[in-house]
């Protein structure tokens, strides 16, 4: 049987369009991962490399297979939420946050901080290391949560290919970090391990921003290069969850290439927008 | 629905050099979305501003994502980002399944990503010109010089999708890897120095 859509590119695309909408319906009615109201162009774009990476021929046949192959869907999730990061990436938001938002941390007993989306760690631990420097670390929390299990394992091993050291070197230095980089790891052969000063204060667990609710009380909520992947419907829900999880005055962390959507202006105030600080809003009336 | 034209234009080694002769020729891109993807290192910033001053056209890299791109506009990839095409989606108030909550339209969108760099490049030339081929849009891409062979599996993509695919002349190029590696692959809809795809680019245009 020849198949229709194999010679003509509109009606082919237009397959592809209905079949990731078909499969990204069944993931979330019956394993409960929503990744309907992810932006279509880069999820697809995932969804695609995982049906190549495991050769399943179409996004029909790999619907199948990953409703009813548990094995697959750990592969799945990794695939779908893979972001490839740095340590003290954008080094000029970790400066302004060592400059500007640690100061006010330190006046609190007790500092605990959400890092949303974090991935394989980077970002926990560069934090963890200026919490460190600036003395916060031993009466700080660190709760790293994302959706991928992969991910969260690898974040809590705290180890990192030694070649990574370069660039989070380069990065930490542009952040205004003074002491020799690596007082914060040892390497050994092709890997380097970070130091278990900053890993007993992280907490790594899963959360799913599609999905999950508040789970506490925060001083400081990183959320970087997260929002870049959703349609405002769900950036909408994560702005509200950050608000109703943000202590009075706390501030949010976004992307330098994010923005917040028009009901997300309300409930937080910017305090460097160029580089994605926010502070929550203390008007009452924006409460969500 | 087929909404605005869609050009994408991507280089490396010799690429800025390039994307200088074209917009000598591409003085009005009309209602056309242009993106323009340059391999750069991740903390290169400030290359709208050199860009800008080759030309009127208003270049702009998208400061959110996803990114409303404007026709008439040339949307640039942010260093140490991918950045992928996709088309206008409006959540449905009443969707008529319950699988489908969004309706796609015609106008386009840049989306940034972080995913691991491809061939050693963020932004990558074949997950912009692969993204763009599956537009809704009419979509030619076009390859400049480039010291890799970064462009060369997107220009094929381009082309099954139906799309148009322009090359640098590789006796014109800097860096003629990316160009090489597409004319094994696919066969193009023009060969130019970029004075010439420029020209070329006005003359076909909708």
């Amino acid at each position: 049987m020849s198949n229709p859509a194999e010679n003509d590119p509109t009606r082919s695309k237009e397959l592809v369009a209905i079949e990731a909408e078909a499969f990204f319906y069944a993931v979330f009615e019956f394993l409960g991962y929503d990744f309907r109201h992810y932006s279509d162009a880069s999820r697809n774009r995932r969804l695609i490399a995982f049906v190549d990476r495991h050769s399943l021929g179409t996004i029909s046949k790999a619907q199948d297979r990953v409703l009813r192959d548990p094995s697959l869907l750990a592969s799945f999730l990794s695939t779908m939420t893979v972001n490839v990061t740095e340590m003290f990436r954008d080094p000029l938001v970790f400066a302004k946050i060592r400059t500007e938002l640690l100061p006010r941390l330190a006046t609190y007993p007790r500092i605990r901080i959400w890092i949303a989306g974090c991935a394989t760690g980077e970002e926990a631990y560069s934090i963890a290391i200026m919490l460190d420097e600036a003395g916060l670390l031993d009466r700080s929390t660190i709760y790293a949560t994302d959706i991928d299990g992969d991910s969260l394992r690898a974040a809590a091993s705290a180890i990192y290919p030694a070649d990574a050291m370069v660039g989070a070197t380069r990065n930490y230095q542009a952040s205004g970090g003074e002491r020799p980089f690596s007082d914060w790891y040892i390497a050994k052969y092709d890997r380097c391990i970070l130091s278990p000063t900053l890993r007993s204060r992280l907490e790594f667990f899963s959360h799913n921003l599609a999905t999950d609710s508040s789970f506490g009380e925060f001083h400081l909520i990183l959320c970087r290069n997260v929002f870049i992947y959703f349609e405002e419907t769900l950036q909408r829900r994560a702005e509200r969850m950050f608000w109703d999880s943000l202590a009075p005055f706390g501030n949010l962390v976004i992307g330098p290439r994010e923005g917040l959507t028009v009901e997300g202006i309300r409930l937080f105030k910017p305090q460097d927008r160029r580089l994605g600080i926010y502070a929550k809003s203390q008007n009452q009336r924006v409460r969500p | 629905m087929s909404g605005p034209d869609v050009v994408v234009i991507g280089g490396s080694a010799g690429g800025i050099k390039a994307l200088r002769g074209i917009f000598e020729t591409l003085v009005d891109i009309r209602d056309t979305v242009v993106f323009v993807v340059l391999h750069r290192a991740p903390h290169y910033g400030g290359l709208d501003r050199v860009l800008q001053g080759y030309t009127a056209i208003p270049i702009r890299e998208p400061s959110t994502s996803p990114w409303a791109c404007t026709p008439g506009e040339v949307t640039l990839a942010p260093a140490g980002y991918h950045l992928l095409a996709g088309n206008d989606r409006t959540l449905s108030k009443e969707p008529q399944t319950p699988v489908g909550h969004y309706t796609t339209l015609a106008g386009v969108r840049a989306h940034l990503t972080l995913d691991a760099p491809i061939l050693c490049s963020r932004p990558s030339l074949d997950a912009a010109f692969s993204s763009a081929a599956q537009l809704v849009n009419s979509v030619t891409a076009v390859l400049l010089s480039c010291a890799s062979d970064d462009g060369a599996q997107g220009c094929e993509d381009v082309k099954n999708a139906g799309g148009r695919v322009v090359l640098q002349d590789p006796e014109s190029c800097e860096a003629a890897m990316a160009v090489n590696a597409a004319l094994r692959k696919v066969e193009p809809d023009h060969v130019a120095d970029p004075r010439g795809i420029g020209q070329w680019l006005c003359r076909t245009r909708g």
